[in-house]
């Protein structure tokens, strides 16, 4: 069986160990020069951090869609399930293995991927952060957790839908649904936050606390001397009130009435040493959706499909 | 022995009966022809006895066990579905190494010699493959398993009348080889009869006869006398189909008695005006249908 399965990956198998080994040369040829680069000339560097990240964050949709929707879709389209399934060898096997050979490569792919990735991105995350939102799921084992996650769900909605086309657009879509809705809803419970205060954001953001810029913001709001909170649409209106303060004024005035009145930001945070048990959280949690769904899959193969 | 034992068989998909009340058995080492018109459940029931189907109600054995519990189950029977499901993008050589990976018991030497007989490159790409030569291959795959029982399932439905013949000729040839127990499915009765010899028709979704072709050959008479009711039949003679012209009525009849009333002509009936009969018949019995409402 494990033939079979090896046979009929050949391809995806292929195509996926030559983008990889592209990937990661250019990963290592690169990152020399970053290193070599200096701070302030980094970025120079961005148009391929954003360009690789977006494929990392695309990688496992693609996963998803392109070996785990047709896994069993084409079987049951082509009808060559009739054929495979009355072999001397049992469903659960045969599904067992095939997952099996398929998941064996999306961790191959993404984890040398994503570790290169994190690697060679380093000298841009020790200037700005990791644990938001926009890097978080290009970095570290996140996404082989995604891959998984979006293999075993391809091959569920391949099982269900049984058309390999709508089957992978499908999967995709709902990939990044639950992806973001996931880092929307899930992941900021997903370990405990701190409170920060820092500096008023009235101009660019994030300024004061240098812990705070590391640091994923959950949320945040405006308190004043007394520890009372301030609506955020009434700070500006303070501001000029207590200061004669008008449009035209820089920042640095509207800055020093705020230090003058009390007025900063208390924010809830994920601080930068959280990364690692987010991740891994974060991880599991998807691993554990897409062991759900795998179940479901062996599940409705034995007893609704034919 | 019996390979397949149905009792009270029935599939159902949503609220839609396939096949409903079937109970029948199979010997072991006989030829089934498996006739019916589409969408009588032919199918259903094969699909049923390959274990890829689960029943809805009723019970069904093959080779003494449960179809498609376990590998050894699997490997004991061998089965080609409608239109011999290939793979595309596999060649003919892989499908043996597919069969021989898979199956237990599997038939190398015989699996090549057939493959070499029928003139098949192993390198070609089974996407590739006329009609005929996929439904080989995909009988040569089911043959290579040594299988004690082989489903066939309209294995000839998509071939041109040349290839019909040939592949006939080869399960008859198998048959003689190997010995396994064979049933086959086709919606044409032609198909079956020069290698089949027990027979079950189907009609929606319900079994309408079992037998040996010799035993329901001589279990069927066809009667021709003056026109009469053709409820008033002796108790022995089931009515199959009742025909009236002015004059004179025509019933086919199932007994084992011989036919004693002088008033009828008796004559044989071909095995093909014998399985039309049974295909025709609703599930109304013909019986309580009152002699002025049977057209003539």
């Amino acid at each position: 069986m494990t033939w079979l399965a090896w046979r009929q990956a050949r391809a995806q198998a292929l195509v996926a160990i030559v983008a990889t080994a592209v990937i990661a040369a250019v990963l290592v040829a690169t990152r020399r020069h970053i290193a070599a680069t200096p701070e302030a000339d980094l970025s120079t560097f961005y148009k391929q951090l954003q360009l690789l990240g977006t494929v990392l964050i695309g990688l496992p949709a693609a996963i998803g869609a392109f070996w785990g929707a047709p896994l069993l879709a084409r079987e049951l389209e082509m009808g060559t399930h009739r054929l495979a399934w009355t072999q001397g060898v049992t469903r659960r096997r045969w599904l067992g293995t095939r997952l099996g050979v398929l998941a064996l490569l999306a961790v191959v792919v993404t984890a040398v991927f994503a570790t290169l990735f994190t690697w060679w991105s380093l000298p841009f995350d020790t200037h700005s952060n990791r644990i938001g939102t926009a890097n978080f799921g290009q970095r570290g084992v996140a996404p082989v957790a995604y891959a998984l996650f979006a293999l075993a769900l391809g091959a569920f909605v391949g099982t269900v839908v049984r058309r390999t086309l709508p089957a992978m657009a499908i999967t995709a879509f709902a990939f990044f649904v639950v992806r973001y809705g996931f880092q929307l809803a899930v992941r900021p419970g997903l370990t405990d936050t701190v409170e920060l205060s820092r500096g008023l954001a009235l101009f660019s953001p994030g300024a004061g606390d240098p812990a705070a810029a590391g640091a994923w913001v959950v949320s945040s709001k405006t308190v004043d001397g007394n520890g009372r909170v301030i609506p955020s649409g009434s700070v500006d209106r303070i501001l000029a009130e207590a200061c004669n303060l008008t449009r035209t004024s820089t920042e640095d005035a509207f800055q020093q009435c705020a230090h003058r009145l009390g007025l900063h930001e208390v924010v809830t945070a994920h601080p930068a040493t959280q990364f690692w048990p987010l991740q891994i959280w974060e991880s599991l949690a998807f691993c554990g959706l897409g062991l759900v769904l795998v179940a479901a899959c062996f599940w409705w193969v034995r007893h609704r499909t034919s | 022995m019996s390979a397949i034992v149905a009792d009270g068989l029935g599939k159902r998909y949503g609220r839609r009966w396939a096949l409903r009340e079937c109970t029948l058995e199979v010997p072991e080492g006989s030829v089934v022809g498996l006739v019916g018109a589409n969408g009588a459940g032919k199918s259903t029931f094969l699909h049923l006895a390959a274990g890829l189907l689960e029943p809805s109600e009723g019970s069904l054995q093959v080779l003494g066990g449960r179809p498609g519990s376990d590998a050894t189950q699997l490997a004991k029977v061998g089965f080609v579905a409608q239109d011999a499901p290939v793979y595309g993008g596999l060649s003919v050589a892989d499908h043996l190494r597919l069969g021989a990976r898979t199956n237990p018991g599997w038939d190398e030497a015989g699996a090549q010699a057939r493959i070499r007989s029928l003139g098949l490159d192993l390198r070609q790409r089974a996407g590739k493959l006329s009609g005929g030569q996929r439904s080989q291959l995909a009988l040569t795959l089911a043959m290579g398993k040594r299988p004690e029982l082989l489903v066939l399932d309209e294995p000839v439905s998509s071939l041109d009348p040349l290839a019909r013949r040939t592949f006939l000729a080869d399960v008859m040839e198998l048959m003689a080889d190997h010995g396994p127990t064979v049933v086959l499915s086709s919606h044409l009765l032609s198909d079956v009869e020069r290698v089949c010899d027990h027979l079950i028709v189907m009609a929606e979704g319900r079994v309408q006869l079992v037998g040996s072709v010799d035993e329901l050959l001589a279990q069927h008479k066809l009667l021709t006398g003056p026109r009469r009711d053709e409820r008033l039949l002796p108790r022995d003679q089931v009515l199959v189909r009742a025909s009236h012209t002015e004059r004179q009525t025509t019933v086919l009849v199932r007994t084992t008695d011989s036919i004693l009333d002088p008033a009828w002509v008796v004559s044989d009936i071909g095995l093909e005006d014998l399985v039309l009969a049974y295909m025709d018949r609703r599930v109304a019995a013909p019986t309580e249908t009152p002699l002025s409402a049977v057209p003539s």
